[in-house]
């Protein structure tokens, strides 16, 4: 129902306004929810190229699909954990391989019984390098098989042991001043262990 | 853990050389390259040059004899050669 309302003003004059609270209002709700609507319009284009951006940073390993399941991401993230680690066992093998036929019999037969093998280096030094990790697994030795220090000298990047064992190998007999210029020192007492027999 | 023992060691075909190139992804990445073929051993230079431009070091292996190289040398026929990053400290 139309409402009018009266004022008057500073010249006198009275100024009457007939108006309809109802029609107001429906006005303003028009107004709110154009104002709602282009708001979340606006967000939604937000949402779509974040989401976007985020598939492409992260590739292949983010589903993409909708609705989000917990249960398939785990799942895809065991199978591919699984599969990295199928991959490491191949990568293991094959280093395991390399490594055997650069050694002679006797460092490999050490290898495989004891897990560590005894080199000669370019230099003259003796050393022993054990199947246990790539860091601080070099032993120097001694002319009688004592221990004097531990080296640690490796490749970066994650090798398996075995190439980190290769690289250590050649580079001692290659080339070992290189080796101890390289490489951390940590020296041993005497006696603790004697490995190597003539 | 002794890893299995999946293959034997890689052999290249008579009369061609090797590079193993050690890697976390594969244990080694081969490059085999025949030294008659010119296209060929080009090829193996040219990957020789990249991997010690990306710091890597080079030991030519020769039954028990292994030599630290710096340079790939086409002429020398085959050879057996394995590069990885240079060993450090940690």
């Amino acid at each position: 129902m139309p409402v009018t309302f009266t004022s008057g003003n500073s010249s006198g004059a009275t100024i009457t306004v007939c108006r309809d609270p109802e029609a107001d209002w429906l006005a303003s709700c028009a107004q709110t929810t154009a104002s709602f609507s282009a708001t979340m319009n606006n967000l939604t284009a937000a949402i779509t190229t974040a989401s976007s951006a985020m598939t492409d940073f992260a590739g292949s390993w983010v589903p993409d699909c909708a609705p989000y399941s917990t249960a398939s991401w785990v799942q895809a993230s065991r199978e591919e954990t699984e599969r990295l680690q199928a991959a490491r066992q191949v990568a293991d093998a094959r280093a395991h391989v390399l490594l055997l036929s650069l050694l002679t019999s006797d460092q490999a037969e050490s290898y495989q019984r004891h897990g560590w093998f005894v080199v000669l280096g370019s230099a003259g030094g003796w050393y022993r390098i054990r199947n246990q990790g790539q860091a601080g697994n070099v032993d120097e030795l001694t002319g009688d098989g004592q221990r004097t220090a531990t080296w640690c000298c490796h490749p970066p990047g994650g090798l398996p042991d075995a190439d980190a064992h290769v690289a250590q190998l050649l580079q001692l007999q290659a080339d070992e001043p290189g080796f101890r210029a390289a490489g951390n020192r940590t020296p041993r007492l005497l006696a603790s262990r004697p490995l190597v027999t003539a | 853990m002794m890893a299995p023992m999946a293959e034997t060691a890689f052999m290249p075909p008579p009369g061609h050389g090797l590079i193993s190139k050690l890697t976390s992804d594969d244990g080694d990445f081969r490059i085999t390259w025949d030294p008659a073929d010119p296209e060929q051993a080009e090829n193996a230079r040219q990957a020789f040059a990249d991997l010690r431009r990306g710091g890597y070091s080079a030991y030519q292996v020769e039954g028990q004899r292994r030599t630290l190289i710096r340079e790939f040398d086409p002429a020398a026929g085959a050879m057996h050669i394995v590069m990885h990053r240079a060993n450090r400290g940690g």
